[in-house]
């Protein structure tokens, strides 16, 4: 990778909810991350509030609706106001998913997991290069949650996203509770995965919580970081140039002082300790 | 674009029970509709019924969880309730690609959905009707581009106006609201009901006739609630632009039974300070 991504530290993603503590709070987190859907439609009073708090925290946009997978080009239009965002909060990078969530009939509104083929990564490659080609910024694809896979794939994830990565030499978001849900619904070792894909490339980190539903790990970013997840983490940190961890979440929020200490806990593993 | 046929089959099994069904129960019928290669049918044969089940309704939930997002007292009205028409409101509003903020059609599906789930009986709560009509004004006018715009347009025409502007100085303009603003009129004291639905806990409430005007603070997060009276909420609909101040007073002295040459002044007398409180809030402004 060409770009040289400064070091972050460890963010929180900004939700309404949580950003008077957020603000009462700012010596404790390193950074904020964006969901880029809810601002690049806002209204100017919204964006200035954004922006004001770009004047305490690096903030870093993660956008949903790339579509990156969808085997027809990435909507301009979506494009370029994301591109437009990152430039406004002077975003160090930006980031969206290796999956599809759209087709050219119907909007499906989630993360839907590729079919791991030669054309599926054509088509990835191919639209990444027309976000790339747009901006110089750093951009980061990151690895979903998928609870049923496609059949009669031609490759696995791990060297789909490594074909993906390198093809298009691309930073990855490495949502390492993803790794570890997948790993329980699919049914495959999370630490062999990680040894799979290029952990070289590795920029940013998500880490969240998520619940037991009739027999399926979901993330739900609701929950307390497990510590099967902490553990990956502590993998992922010592096997790769992370610049920023980020911990999700997304409801049932607890008392505050609880996400403080799930970020004091990221610090330390980010600082190399235990 | 063989692909893409076989994104969109799944895009749809996955949005749409009735042919993830028929899907499942004859997949060969369903692909007749799209052009498929060998392999990708086979894919799709392959598909796990129950996992794609799981999905599909976790989709569902989310679109309710979004949809409730602008609406969260009325979520906690009906967030039981609600359960029962989750298919129904997926089915029906089929998330097309038509829209710009997908969110944001989201919210106007499901208010449009709550409204006549209302109207039709549907849903027991006796101050769901209010505080759906409260929630709605405040998010769509705090949320919106045009409201935004207006509230700004309308604060900077309306600094060239003294505040104790005469009656002869706007009678021949024409008082104009914009989509910043929105009056509307509430079987009970909706804002007393929305106190409590902050707790947690509604006491059976008597019925309370009540008039609130939401109007975009200009340049600001927020909307700014105001309760008024009946008189004002007449007046201020009669605000579109296209009459003049003086044709206002004119129609509410025959709608209050007064006659413009003897009461006239007076009643322009009588709503003077109301334009001026409408225009100082950047309410209205006054158009040629």
């Amino acid at each position: 990778m060409k770009h040289l991504a400064p070091r972050l530290g460890v963010g929180l993603g900004l939700r309404a909810p949580l950003y008077s503590d957020i603000m009462d709070n700012k010596p404790s987190i390193d950074f904020l991350e964006i969901v880029a859907d809810q601002y690049i439609y806002a209204t100017p009073e919204k964006m200035e509030l954004l922006l004001e708090t770009g004047k305490h925290f690096p903030l870093i946009p993660h956008s949903i609706s790339l579509s990156l997978g969808t085997d027809s080009p990435v909507n301009e239009d979506y494009l370029q106001r994301t591109l437009d965002l990152a430039e406004r909060v002077d975003a160090n990078w930006f980031s969206d998913h290796l999956c599809f969530t759209k087709t050219s009939e119907v909007d499906i509104g989630q993360l839907t997991p590729l079919w791991f083929t030669q054309e599926s990564l054509e088509v990835v490659c191919q639209n990444v290069n027309q976000v790339k080609a747009k901006t110089d910024r750093l951009f980061l694809l990151e690895n979903i949650t998928y609870y049923f896979p496609i059949p009669l794939s031609e490759m696995t994830e791990a060297e789909f996203i490594s074909r993906v990565l390198e093809k298009t030499d691309c930073g990855m978001l490495l949502d390492v509770n993803n790794v570890y849900i997948n790993s329980v619904n699919l049914g495959y070792d999370p630490y062999e995965f990680l040894k799979s894909i290029p952990l070289d490339r590795v920029v940013q980190v998500h880490i969240a919580g998520g619940v037991r539903v009739r027999e399926i790990n979901v993330d739900t970013h609701g929950a307390a970081v497990s510590k099967e997840v902490w553990d990956i983490l502590r993998y992922v940190v010592a096997n790769s140039p992370v610049k920023g961890i980020l911990l999700e979440r997304d409801g049932n929020y607890p008392a505050f002082q609880e996400l403080l200490d799930e970020l004091s806990y990221a610090r330390q593993i980010f600082n190399g300790g235990n | 674009m063989s692909l893409l046929n076989m994104q969109n089959l799944l895009g749809r099994i996955l949005i749409d029970d009735q042919l993830r069904n028929a899907f499942f129960k004859d997949p060969e019928r369903i692909f007749g509709g799209y052009e498929l290669t060998q392999r990708e049918m086979e894919s799709l044969r392959n598909l796990d019924a129950d996992r794609l089940n799981f999905y599909s309704s976790g989709l569902k939930r989310r679109r309710i969880d979004i949809a409730l997002k602008a609406f969260p007292l009325t979520k906690l009205l009906v967030s039981d309730e609600i359960k029962r028409f989750v298919a129904m409101y997926c089915h029906e509003f089929t998330p097309t690609l038509d829209s710009a903020a997908p969110a944001l059609r989201e919210h106007i599906g499901f208010y449009q959905f709550l409204v006549r789930l209302i109207a039709d009986g549907k849903l027991q709560s006796k101050y769901l009707k209010d505080i759906l009509e409260y929630e709605k004004n405040l998010f769509f006018i705090g949320n919106g581009m045009e409201a935004s715009s207006d509230a700004s347009e309308f604060a900077r025409a309306n600094r060239i106006l003294p505040d104790d502007f005469t009656m002869d100085l706007v009678w021949n303009l024409k008082p104009t609201r914009g989509a910043h603003v929105e009056a509307s009129s509430f079987t009970y004291d909706v804002i007393e009901v929305a106190s409590y639905l902050r707790g947690r806990e509604v006491p059976d409430l008597s019925p309370k006739t009540t008039y609130l005007l939401f109007s975009k603070i200009p340049n600001e997060l927020g909307v700014r609630t105001s309760k008024i009276n009946k008189a004002t909420l007449d007046l201020f609909s009669l605000c579109d632009g296209a009459r003049t101040t003086g044709a206002i007073i004119s129609k509410l002295a025959g709608a209050n039974d007064l006659e413009m040459e003897r009461d006239g002044a007076k009643l322009a007398g009588t709503c003077l300070p109301i334009f001026r409180q409408l225009c100082k809030f950047a309410v209205i402004t006054f158009k040629p």
